[in-house]
């Protein structure tokens, strides 16, 4: 199984300041608070299954922005 | 204008950019007139949940979204509504269709609504039935805007025959 860290680290790495992350609760959400995230996060501490149509809400909103959506399996 | 068209003008005029829906038979024809407005950007979603996620990234990144659904959804809504838009203190107004009481004329449709407006207090949603004698758009502006001074949510419930 691939440990979740590395994953966060290169999807972190990937982002700018002009995206915005929004996470799903549980272990993604207890990680980010502790990187150094070059956007905008929110980071979900209920809310299960809220992360994508949330991120959509926001992309909707704001065409010009990236916004990227991080799901759990088991909440989508 | 039809009660339709006053909801309609009521969500233009208080800024709504963004409107995410389950419809019903009713909240179905309010849709039309939704994706018929230049300014309203209508979102179809599986489930209510969604559309109350969907209002509320609106609303977060500087617009301001709407949920148009049934009462049947919004009972659905109890986690959401508390995980997210309490949690959070989002804006997040509501349009609902309130089956199931008097002038419903189908009758499947009356539990849900002996139990609506028991659940909304119950979860203490600010709520009001609409008035369609008086001004509709005034008073979907209203709420809006309610959503948006109190950072939390407001309902107002619909009847079929406040859209002719």
């Amino acid at each position: 199984m691939t440990a979740r860290k590395p994953l966060l680290d290169a999807l972190v790495a990937m982002l700018t300041p002009r995206d915005v992350l929004v996470s799903c609760l549980g272990a993604n959400a207890r990680y980010l608070p502790h990187m150094t995230v070059p956007c905008p996060v929110f980071a979900l501490c209920d809310s299960m299954g809220a992360a994508i149509p949330l991120g959509l809400g926001m992309a909707l909103q704001r065409p010009d922005r990236h916004v990227v959506a991080l799901e759990g399996d088991g909440s989508s | 204008m039809t009660g339709l068209e006053q909801i309609v003008a009521g969500l233009e005029a208080a800024q709504v950019s963004i409107v995410a829906s389950v419809p019903d038979t009713w909240i179905g024809r309010l849709m039309a007139g939704v994706r018929r407005s230049p300014r309203l950007r209508a979102v179809d979603v599986a489930r209510e949940e969604e559309a109350v996620a969907v209002a509320c990234g609106a609303n977060l990144a500087g617009g301001r979204g709407a949920v148009l659904i049934q009462n049947a959804g919004l009972l659905n809504c109890g986690g959401v509504l508390a995980g997210l838009v309490e949690l959070y203190s989002l804006p997040c107004f509501f349009i609902v269709s309130l089956r199931g009481d008097h002038r419903d004329p189908v009758y499947y449709h009356a539990p849900k609504g002996r139990v609506t407006e028991e659940t909304l207090r119950a979860w203490r949603l600010p709520y009001a039935r609409a008035d369609r004698r008086g001004d509709l758009a005034a008073q979907v502006k209203q709420g809006v805007e309610f959503c948006v001074e109190s950072c939390g949510p407001f309902v107002l419930l619909i009847s079929g025959e406040d859209l002719p």
